[in-house]
């Protein structure tokens, strides 16, 4: 019998992420805020954080603009209950929230997904794989540097 | 001093990684060893040979910047380092290299105003003293010393409350921030600590501009009141936090380590007393 590869990369990073302690849901969207896949958890609205998430790094960019180019590649806001995350990988971006209390240790989580979709973008589609790699991958690595 | 052998030791090893994958990025590191041993010649050629498959690889572009360097042929070193920065972008090891070549290339102003830059965000590190003091720079690092052995000596002392200039003070010597500004409600400064690119002014309009707009978005999705902020860009963090009093903003490196930045503002902000008066410009958070 023919064993089945689970290669759908996009659905193994949010597998990964929803995971972890503490995530209530994460969502995948392209650049125009098209959504990918979403994995829900308790009440998660995917497609309203996406809006709101591609909003507001717009709005950040437009803001940031001339102070820090080419602009936001990752946004965190934390609410009484609540932990926001905004991540630019590519031309996709992870939204994923979360529990304020989940620990800090889920932005490495989110690099790693990150890490996952542009390996597999670079692989499938090198013409529109990044130039360089996202900013929170940069940060987690110089940690696990600092750690070996 | 440098450890012959052990240099020996990694250049045995890392081109045995080399012999076994010839596209390996590993080259970088055998030239490196080589440039220290002192074998210029040799490092040159490992690098250029690597450097010929990876061009864009700007960490071998920096060990043959410091080959020239080595090799007092300052023009093609200066080349080499502006390949790299053109591949990855700057790097606080290219800033430093690039201080070091305007030196040796004479030009004394040009390298003081980045070394300058590079001490007053990591006044700690031991390489960028050095670097000021080759510049004749040696008063700089006095005052900051200064400044540097006060707060310990005034936080001790108390070892409770801080004023919140003490606080901004504190945090804006903590290595690899760039700047901090303290924000009333309606987005005008309390006061701050921020030099370079943009005024605190500009700092305080432009973060409680962001601040907004979060805290709007946030709510559309029920996330209720917006707490803290953390933008990154590919240079640079801006990290904001909501107090009791005031909105903190402060600007760091995008190398700064975040864990141990927050555990020490979450110190400070608890320990801050009182807003002078006299420089409240009305309105809390």
């Amino acid at each position: 019998m023919k064993t089945v590869k689970n290669t759908d990369k996009f659905q193994v990073s949010v597998e990964y992420l929803t995971e972890y302690t503490g995530v209530k849901g994460v969502v995948i969207t392209d650049s125009e805020g098209l959504m990918i896949i979403q994995q829900p958890k308790e009440g998660f609205n995917g497609e309203l954080c996406a809006a709101v998430g591609l909003e507001l790094i717009k709005l950040l960019d437009k803001n940031l603009h001339g102070i820090a180019e080419p602009g936001c590649e990752f946004l965190s806001i934390k609410t009484g209950a609540d932990w926001l995350t905004v991540a630019k990988t590519s031309i996709f971006y992870v939204i994923v929230l979360a529990d304020r209390k989940a620990d800090d240790l889920l932005n490495v989580r989110i690099s790693r997904a990150l890490e996952m979709i542009s390996s597999y973008m670079k692989e499938k589609y090198p013409a529109v794989s990044p130039e360089r790699e996202p900013a929170v991958r940069r940060s987690a690595r110089k940690m696990e540097a600092s750690n070996v | 001093m440098i450890d012959t052998a052990e240099l020996d030791d990694r250049i045995v090893k890392c081109e045995k990684i080399l012999a076994a994958d010839a596209n390996s990025q590993i080259f970088a590191a055998i030239a490196e060893a080589y440039r220290k041993k002192g074998d210029l010649q040799k490092a040159q050629e490992v690098c250029q040979k690597g450097l010929n498959i990876h061009p864009d690889y700007a960490t071998a572009r920096i060990v043959m910047a410091k080959i020239y360097l080595d090799k007092e042929d300052f023009d093609r070193a200066w080349d080499e380092l502006r390949l790299g920065i053109k591949s990855s972008g700057r790097t606080r090891a290219m800033d430093i290299l690039e201080a070091e070549i305007l030196i040796k290339k004479g030009k004394i102003k040009e390298a003081k105003a980045i070394a300058q830059k590079l001490y007053l965000s990591d006044p700690q590190d031991e390489t960028i003293k050095n670097l000021m003091i080759a510049l004749g720079e040696e008063n700089l690092i006095e005052r900051s010393a200064d400044v540097l052995a006060s707060i310990p000596a005034q936080v001790n002392k108390t070892n409770k409350k801080l004023t919140l200039q003490d606080v901004l003070n504190i945090i804006r010597v903590t290595p690899r921030v760039l700047g901090v500004v303290a924000v009333n409600e309606q987005g005008l400064v309390i006061d701050g600590r921020f030099d370079g690119n943009i005024s605190k002014d500009e700092a305080a309009a432009l973060t409680s501009g962001i601040f907004d707009v979060s805290c709007t978005g946030s709510e559309r999705i029920s996330l209720g009141q917006t707490k803290e902020i953390l933008i990154e860009t590919r240079s640079s963090k801006l990290w904001l936090v909501k107090t009791f009093r005031f909105l903190l903003v402060i600007m760091t490196r995008d190398d700064v380590s975040m864990g141990s930045l927050k555990l020490k503002i979450e110190d400070l902000i608890q320990r801050v007393e009182y807003i002078h008066e006299s420089s409240e410009q009305g309105g809390g958070y």
